[in-house]
């Protein structure tokens, strides 16, 4: 796509303004209509006067009420939450890197959390569940910080490719050392579950933190969508348009890291979400990430409170791993679109 | 001509491949045997069948390939000169690991340190068909080998056949009526605790789900057998070939349990499973909860189905009911 | 100095670095036959060797020690080449079998026999390479598949991209059906990932030796469409030959030689990325140098790296990938830093 092109069809969208309106309208309904859904339904079978009272008018002494305030509500709003959130990043990251198959875990934050709580694990077993969930916050966003640094000290620059493939190696050198550690301090499974997506195990408490963070950094991300779209145009482009390159790459990186990192501190790592939320987006709103950015959150939160739903809901009350429901439907429809569009590539 | 060229590639390979297969077939017939019986809990490949010897001195070098084989001699009061180590803890289980100072250690179950046993020079080997019956050709190079296989029968099976190995029948039968001695009285103990006819479930609680164990092995037949407590209500829905399931923790109410166990495997672990649950409104609001009928097991005994496990878990039931 | 002079020098130096190489694998081959539980002197290794040990020595060496080392050598010279091959191909100096989904594929397959298929007849030490070996190659083709395009043929970039993004989701299910493994089991599924050399039987040697001795010969016959490929699809199509047709052969051959290796050697990485390299270093572009080159450092690698897994960290051995690991992974980074 060349640049004059690109920048008009970013700009020129001013017909395109109600369609967008109504979209959003659209996928808010959606996300309402899930969220409802999720919250009323559940391994426990509860009439909907109950749930929604418990929800309305709380009773602490209640089991239904219970059942649906400390169970139901805050894995719902978890999984809306995180899910917005992995799609966010997904979304920067596909427009800073200019690589439609971006996903945060290039960024290597998931092995970069891991390792950490690996040595914590290994070296400090003592520490509590919020000493371990700062520290992998930290963990990854080291990870992403060095891997940005290696990318754009080497000869030619941070591009596409090369903080891909970085990113891809830094992430196996520190898979394997978790490992190495795991097998060696014998607590491999341990480490396993951490690292293992899910959002069964989200509280209040967890929540109070998770949603002002990544509800602020969504905004900022939504305001700096335009700068990202020039950027996803090319640097030159970008510069011609009056807009610093490097300075946007690493705001917007800053703000996926702190989406990530943080939802993978909570409900650990859930793939696939970041990559094909933003894809859908793109397709339906065009290649503005101020839009992309505001659907992708919408949707990222749909996407998850379904998967989330489909895995207690397939065969209760049993549960499966909600990571297996969104690779279920993110693989083979991930390929579908590595198939059509070929010329992004 | 490209065609030809893979079409030579491939039968090149195919014979490559063939004749690697074919040039261990006759090995292949022993350990797929073997495999296979270890699989199966039909009357095929009884324990045992293939063992060249029948009776051991107790006072011979013994090495034992597998865990719960180690604990059943233990039981018997003989110290093998040699053991497997636990793949998870990557050492002796932490429960018996007293029992068996200056045993060699001879590598993770099912993936043996061959070298270690070999510099070892044990008498016998001991192995579980359950685990290393793969490794049987190999070991019988070494030394005669004696088997079990933990899909068959019962932990008390398991240790009558070590003993009549070893000629330690009377031994095992003390064993097991002390054991059935002290059931009797920790399930009274229970009883006149939780009341007659309680319901129980065990638990195990990672940061992100919640495992309801089944009534199979491990804790399965010491709580609800041994101990005569009722599964609680949804416990005997788990299939007890599973050990658990993992279940939404909305229906932890529905289970409506007297007693709840608690499964962990180590004291940082219980004290953050604690600290997690004590916050939950609805963990709070369960019948055993507000009662104080949770009891946190000491999980490597429990979880261990051998003679020594079961009975180490049973002395851990008699403590946690006699406070 | 002309081309011909060049070329002469080049394969001088190529033979006497290709010697020097053999007498530093000949070292790290004896110093691994010495190393183990049972401490055996460097002399009864060699009686043993020649036939003239006691018999204990002999089965220590013929069973236990041998057949793993031969099988550390094979893995490590066919990723070697294979990892030669991909940069070759995909023009991408920092392309690795990884990339292509094979350790991935490989891992999912291990899960997936341990899983639900262990009830199948038939010894572990047979179904669990083959099972590997399936995975990889599946996934490979896949990768493939989705990486072709009707016009354009394969393109590089996309194979990279979408090796990437494959990989990641297949290790997605690959996690969530670990977990649901027993604390042992899933210990020997995680050693096994982390690139143990898990299998030390002579029928594992057998079962990889044909792949090794067979393909690698067939890729070094090829060498000169390797050449031909550093100059960029189109040169190389106007110097006759036939880019996509080549190209996908190529591959396909170091997809089968690379799975064979690590449905033996286990999950081990970097050694793909990391020996083509060196070689390169050493010998200079041209494939028909460093391709053998490339294979005897794979080959000195992997072994050193068992060797040190299994004796540094005794009695818990730590995996040979995660040792490649540890050694090859900043020396990526270096290559990151300096290449351009």
């Amino acid at each position: 796509m060349d640049g004059e092109k690109g920048f008009k069809s970013i700009v020129m969208s001013g017909s395109r303004h109600i369609i967008f309106i109504l979209l959003l309208f659209a996928a808010l309904l959606g996300l309402g209509l899930t969220l409802f859904m999720s919250v009323s339904y559940g391994a426990k079978d509860l009439t909907m006067g109950t749930v929604w009272s418990a929800v309305m008018h709380y009773d602490a002494e209640l089991t239904a009420h219970q059942i649906v305030h400390e169970i139901r509500l805050p894995r719902v709003l978890g999984a809306a939450i995180t899910g917005m959130a992995f799609a966010v990043a997904g979304a920067i990251m596909q427009g800073v890197t200019r690589n439609p198959m971006a996903d945060t875990g290039i960024l290597g934050i998931n092995a970069g959390s891991t390792f950490m709580v690996a040595l914590c694990f290994a070296f400090l077993p003592n520490l509590s569940y919020s000493a371990l969930m700062a520290i992998s916050f930290a963990g990854a966003a080291m990870t992403t910080v060095f891997i940005v640094l290696l990318g754009s000290l080497t000869p030619g620059g941070l591009n596409s490719i090369r903080l891909t493939i970085a990113g891809a190696v830094v992430a196996a050198i520190l898979q394997s050392l978790s490992t190495g550690i795991a097998i060696y301090f014998a607590l491999s499974q341990d480490l396993a579950f951490w690292y293992a997506g899910g959002v069964a195990g989200v509280t209040w408490s967890h929540l109070k933190l998770l949603v002002p963070i990544i509800l602020i950094a969504t905004i900022w991300a939504c305001m700096m969508g335009r700068s990202i779209s020039f950027l996803s145009l090319g640097d030159e482009s970008a510069t011609n348009l009056g807009v610093r390159a490097s300075r946007v790459r690493f705001l917007g990186m800053t703000a996926a890291v702190v989406l990530a990192g943080a939802s993978v501190s909570v409900a650990g790592s859930i793939g696939f979400v970041g990559l094909i939320v933003p894809h859908i987006a793109r397709r339906l709103v065009g290649a503005d990430y101020r839009k992309i950015i505001m659907l992708s959150a919408i949707l990222g939160s749909i996407l998850l409170v379904w998967a989330d739903f489909a895995a207690r809901m397939v065969n209760p009350p049993r549960e499966f791993a909600i990571g297996a429901m969104v690779a279920m439907v993110g693989v083979p429809f991930f390929l579908y679109l590595a198939r059509k569009e070929r010329s992004d590539l | 001509m490209m065609k030809k060229w893979c079409g030579t590639l491939a039968i090149i390979l195919c014979i490559g491949i063939l004749s690697a297969c074919g040039g261990q077939a006759s090995e292949a017939v022993n350990t797929s045997a073997s495999s296979s019986s270890a699989q199966e809990t039909g009357d095929s490949g009884k324990a045992g069948e293939k063992d060249s010897v029948t009776q051991v001195d107790p006072n011979a070098k013994i090495a034992s390939m597998s865990i719960h084989m180690t604990n059943n001699l233990l039981a018997l009061g003989i110290k093998p000169a040699g053991s497997a180590i636990g793949g998870g803890v990557g050492d002796f289980l932490p429960h018996v690991a007293h029992l068996l100072e200056g045993s060699a250690k001879l590598g993770v179950v099912g993936d043996s340190d061959m070298e270690a046993v070999l510099g070892l020079k044990p008498d016998y080997i001991f192995i579980d068909e359950h685990f290393g019956g793969e490794e049987r050709s190999k070991l019988e190079k070494i030394a005669p080998v004696v088997s079990t296989n933990l899909d068959e029968g019962t932990w008390r099976d398991h240790l009558k056949r070590v003993a009549a190995v070893v000629g330690r029948d009377k031994e095992a039968e003390a064993f097991i009526k002390e054991y059935e001695e002290k059931a009797d009285r920790v399930s009274k103990l229970i009883a006149s605790e939780l009341g007659e006819g309680a319901t129980a479930m065990a638990i195990r609680v990672s940061a992100k789900e919640i495992r309801v164990q089944s009534a199979g092995r491990p804790v399965g037949p010491i709580m609800f057998q041994d101990l005569k407590l009722k599964p609680a209500n949804g416990v005997e829905k788990i299939s007890a070939s599973e050990p658990y399931a993992v279940i939404s923790k909305e229906v932890l109410p529905d289970f409506d349990a007297d007693a709840i166990f608690l499964i962990v495997n180590n004291d940082d672990n219980a004290k953050k499973v604690y600290a997690e649950l004590e916050n939950n409104p609805l963990w709070k609001n369960l019948k055993a909860v507000k009662n104080n009928h949770v009891y946190t097991l000491d999980g490597q005994k429990w979880l261990d189905y051998s003679s020594l496990g079961q009975s180490m878990a049973m002395d851990d039931a008699e403590q946690l009911f006699t406070k | 100095m002309d081309g011909k002079a060049i070329f002469l020098l080049r394969r001088k130096r190529t033979i006497r670095v290709a010697i020097i190489l053999l007498g530093v694998a000949l070292t790290v081959i004896l110093i691994s036959l010495n190393t183990g539980t049972i401490r055996l002197s460097p002399t009864s290794v060699l009686k043993a060797l020649i036939g003239y040990g006691t018999a204990e020595e002999s089965m220590i060496l013929y069973e236990y020690r041998l057949p793993r080392i031969i099988i550390t050598m094979l893995a490590g010279a066919g990723l070697g080449i294979a990892g030669a091959v991909f940069q070759g191909v995909s023009r991408n100096t920092l392309a690795d079998p990884g990339i292509l989904g094979i350790n991935a594929g490989a891992a999912f397959g291990l899960i997936a026999y341990i899983s639900f298929f262990r009830s199948l007849d038939g010894p572990a030490a047979l179904m669990i390479p083959l099972f590997t070996f399936a995975g990889g190659a599946v996934i490979a083709l896949v990768i493939f598949l989705f990486a072709y395009d009707r016009y354009r043929g394969l393109l590089p970039i996309r194979l990279i991209l979408v090796g990437i993004a494959v990989s990641a989701g297949v290790s997605a299910m690959t996690l969530l059906l670990s977990l649901r493994l027993d604390e042992d089991t899933y210990a020997f599924a995680a050693r096994w990932l982390a690139g143990s050399v898990w299998s030390r039987d002579w029928v594992n040697v057998w079962g990889l030796f044909p792949w090794i001795v067979v393909l690698i010969p067939i890729i070094y016959y090829r060498s000169a469409t390797l050449d031909l490929f550093t100059l960029g699809d189109e040169t190389a199509a106007s110097l006759g030959s036939a880019v996509t047709r080549s190209r996908l052969i190529l591959l396909a051959l170091a997809v089968a030689l690379s799975c064979a290796s690590v449905s033996m050697a286990g999950g081990i990485g970097f050694i793909g990325l990391a020996a083509p390299h060196i070689a390169k270093r050493l010998v200079g572009p041209q494939h028909r140098h460093f391709l053998p080159i490339a294979a005897m450092t794979g080959l000195v690698i992997l072994v050193a790296a068992d060797t040190i897994g299994r004796s540094l960290f005794h009695p818990n051995a730590v995996p040979a990938g995660v040792v490649v690991a540890a050694v090859g992974g900043p020396y990526f980074l270096y290559l990151l830093f300096t290449t351009k």
